[in-house]
């Protein structure tokens, strides 16, 4: 699998966030924050793996050729971490954005962002989750459970995930 | 300050025809579950940038072009407002039932009874029930079906209305028509 291919890991929320899983615990985080915090990437499939989950599947001593979690994805191979390469991920999502159908001025003035007709029924272009375009998909704080990423239809709660606890 | 340019008004106007084709034959739901097909005039005239006036004759100039491909310009009234959307000049099997169908005929029948108000669910329900055509369940359950796909809505006080198909794919004849037959079969 080529770094090209390797973008289908991620989600584009819009083209300035794009959010990794780690392949293990299926933590999120924002792809800058992921690279600062040590995530890394194998080298056979490409699944980006956090921090944590690497320290705990290279274990003590690296030389025992540890199994990639991204084997039961995949074939099974040894997990060789490698660094996420960003710059690659990032031209791809955004190429893959810019791929989406366009959408002309009227379209948008008469559907999108104009203040015409009864405004709940308006869609937002952007800031969506490609494949989910009903579902707003944003960042939020809340005071119990830190940062987390809330999927939301409308403004009506869908489902939400924890972000990492940093 | 030199005047900001208008970025509609540059637009081909082959361009203006293909995205108005996506307005005119977009189709969505709003909140209650009605089924809205094309746009409001008005609220097209503010898309445009143009006076109601103007739009009007940009439809009618689009309507001739459409016409070339089997199709026009439509207009249907909603309560309030003028709707247009564009509709097929041929006629085509459409994915209603026979029971449905006949559910439709007896709506579309007791409506232009009342001068094209609104009626009381229960009222098709008394009529067909009655006269033992079918049970309260599976009238009900045609009408629901009806109003998923776009041919009855509930009106605003309760009730049920022409949904936006009905108004656009059987004009105001072809439903005195349609009343006179149905009143003809349901003894």
């Amino acid at each position: 699998m080529d770094d090209k291919e390797s973008v289908d890991r991620v989600a584009v929320i819009d083209e300035n966030h794009i959010v990794l899983r780690c392949v293990a615990d299926t933590k999120a985080e924002f792809i800058e924050k992921a690279v600062l915090n040590g995530w890394k990437q194998c080298k056979t499939c490409k699944y980006p793996i956090c921090d944590e989950c690497l320290k705990i599947f290279l274990g003590d001593n690296e030389s025992n050729e540890p199994v990639c979690p991204g084997s039961f994805l995949k074939f099974t191979h040894t997990l060789v971490p490698e660094p996420i390469p960003t710059e690659l991920i990032l031209i791809e999502a955004k190429k893959n954005l810019s791929e989406l159908p366009p959408i002309g001025i009227l379209l948008d003035r008469a559907f999108y962002s104009s203040p015409l007709q009864a405004q709940e029924d308006k869609q937002v272009p952007g800031a969506y989750f490609r494949n989910t375009s009903a579902f707003l998909a944003k960042q939020e704080q809340w005071a119990n459970m830190g940062s987390v990423i809330v999927k939301r239809n409308h403004g009506k709660y869908v489902s939400w995930e924890r972000m990492s606890n940093l | 300050m030199e005047p900001q340019e208008n970025p509609i008004e540059n637009l081909p106007i082959k361009e203006v025809y293909g995205q108005l084709l996506t307005i005119l034959t977009n189709r969505r739901k709003n909140k209650d579950g009605t089924l809205l097909i094309g746009y409001p005039v008005d609220e097209l005239s503010v898309v445009l940038n143009k006076t109601v006036e103007e739009t009007n004759e940009l439809l009618a100039e689009l309507n001739e072009f459409l016409l070339g491909l089997g199709l026009s310009v439509a207009t249907y009234n909603e309560p309030n407002k003028e709707w247009v959307a564009i509709k097929s000049l041929y006629a085509a099997p459409i994915e209603l039932h026979e029971d449905e169908l006949t559910v439709l005929g007896t709506v579309i029948m007791l409506i232009e009874e009342n001068k094209g108000s609104k009626i009381e669910t229960q009222k098709v329900v008394d009529y067909l029930a009655k006269r033992d055509y079918f049970n309260e369940y599976k009238i009900k359950k045609n009408v629901k079906s009806l109003m998923d796909a776009g041919y009855l809505k509930k009106a605003t006080s309760g009730g049920l209305a022409y949904g936006s198909r009905t108004l656009i794919e059987i004009n105001d004849e072809s439903r005195r028509f349609i009343s006179r037959q149905a009143s003809e079969l349901l003894f």
